[in-house]
């Protein structure tokens, strides 16, 4: 009874042609659902890393040279741009993907690139470091897609180079074509993995699932880079989180062991706040630390202290050791 | 009579045809792009890793990259930069500049920056460099200002 009177509302109600209009452009609309993406939990270093993404598009209007479009988003060292290839079968062909080429823009507001518009669009999941790229492919071939033609199933298979660097990580894809509105959200979509871990790779793990006490971004980084060193106070109780001042307390070692300390409460070590706990420094650390001209740096030790100087957080909280940061390159 | 007249007439016309046609002798006026200058003090307006925009957060400000005359440059208060060291400095084409290249004192390798531009923005000459000085990971962009300073 109650829904009778609900539906003669409705059926009264002045914008009831509105309505119509409204669901008749709903019922009209392209939809393009990226159903499920299957990926394994772990791999090693350097193996080959496959996942299966798959998609459906229900046509309810004419498309003419439609491609496929797959986004994947994966840690810079991977190299993804370079280590990608795809491949697809569906219902109405199998066929390549290459890369988008730079300058093309998804349909719809966005007039970025794919795959910068995608970190707008999609984001970063819930990987705490941003230190990721999304890497876009297209099908090789276009379709003319009909009005009124039946769905079409889409089987991608994303395989790369897992990269060299221990960690965990979410990846993410993003299924779309190039004739449908990325504005509109019933005509792409995007899915973040699990956490991924890798294993039988270089140095400490690297975790980008998780919040880190610090963290240095990029994740690769030489000494004549500027580097950035996050602080989170909030990760877990520590001496400093409410503190009003951070500073960096950092020791660099050079490759022939040669120890430079810059720990005091200057200027250049003072960590600039965000809000919510959070600090930052950005840093050259070849200036930095005044490295002379014939040496370079290995690696860093560090840990962050008060205006005073007598507290101090280590990888632990109050305790543990200090961070340790080496510089490397894939 | 009438015949005569007409001939004489097209014979004039034709002959001041010929004149008018020899007089128009073919000169040459050819274009030549001079050579761009970029002489003088340049300072760091923008600065970008990866895209993100760092020019808040680390100071740019006393960075120089001074071109002197004769094709050597100058770094003062160096920053990350695709050279560390003074030395030479080259475009692929002088007129129409696509690349530029730096040749440290002390080496013999050019090297060319990652990608160049060479706009005027606002009326003033911008030089957009992108390169990797540290890992290829992670590349910088500049966008240098001619400064008096």
């Amino acid at each position: 009874m109650q829904i009778m009177t609900w539906l003669k509302n409705i059926k009264d109600c002045r914008y009831f042609k509105s309505l119509k209009l409204f669901f008749l452009a709903l019922f009209l609309t392209q939809c393009l659902t990226l159903q499920s993406v299957t990926q394994p939990s772990t791999g090693k270093a350097g193996e080959i890393f496959t996942a299966v993404v798959q998609t459906q598009i229900r046509p309810a209007a004419d498309e003419p040279g439609a491609r496929l479009i797959i986004g994947f988003l994966a840690p810079k060292s991977w190299n993804a741009r370079v280590n990608t290839t795809m491949t697809y079968t569906s219902n109405i062909g199998n066929g390549t993907m290459s890369r988008v080429p730079a300058n093309l823009t998804p349909d719809g507001g966005s007039d970025k690139p794919w795959e910068e518009a995608l970190i707008d669009k999609a984001g970063y999941g819930g990987n705490y470091i941003r230190d990721l790229d999304w890497v876009v492919f297209q099908s090789d071939l276009a379709y003319n897609i009909r009005n009124g033609q039946g769905d079409i199933n889409i089987r991608t298979t994303v395989k790369t180079k897992i990269g060299p660097q221990n960690m965990v990580v979410q990846l993410g894809y993003v299924a779309a074509t190039t004739t449908m509105d990325i504005d509109n959200s019933s005509q792409w979509g995007y899915k973040f993995s699990d956490c991924f871990t890798v294993t039988d790779g270089q140095g400490p793990v690297i975790d980008f699932c998780s919040p880190q006490l610090s963290l240095i971004e990029p994740t690769q980084n030489m000494d004549n880079d500027i580097v950035t060193i996050n602080f989170d106070a909030d990760a877990v109780p520590n001496a400093l989180t409410n503190a009003d001042k951070v500073y960096l307390c950092a020791r660099g070692y050079t490759q022939n062991n040669q120890e430079i300390e810059v720990c005091g409460q200057e200027m250049k070590a003072q960590m600039t706040p965000l809000g919510a706990r959070k600090w930052r420094l950005d840093l050259w650390p070849r200036g930095y630390f005044n490295v002379p001209n014939n040496q370079i740096l290995d690696r860093i030790e560090y840990s962050f202290t008060d205006a005073s100087g007598t507290k101090q957080v280590l990888d632990k909280g109050d305790a543990g050791k200090r961070f340790v940061y080496k510089f490397a390159c894939e | 009579m009438k015949i005569i007249r007409h001939t004489k007439s097209t014979t004039l016309l034709l002959i001041a045809l010929l004149i008018g046609l020899a007089s128009c002798s073919k000169e040459e006026m050819p274009f030549i792009e001079p050579p761009k200058s970029i002489e003088g003090n340049w300072k760091i307006v923008k600065a970008t890793r990866n895209g993100v925009d760092l020019t808040q957060r680390i100071s740019f400000n006393e960075f120089r990259l001074v071109f002197d005359k004769g094709n050597t440059y100058r770094l003062n208060n160096l920053l990350p930069f695709i050279v560390s060291k003074n030395g030479n400095w080259a475009f692929d084409d002088p007129a129409y500049p696509f690349a530029i290249s730096f040749t440290p004192e002390g080496s013999e390798t050019a090297t060319k920056v990652k990608t160049f531009s060479f706009p005027i923005v606002n009326g003033s000459r911008q030089l957009i460099i992108s390169f990797s000085p540290g890992c290829d990971s992670n590349v910088y962009e500049y966008t240098l200002e001619p400064t008096t300073e």
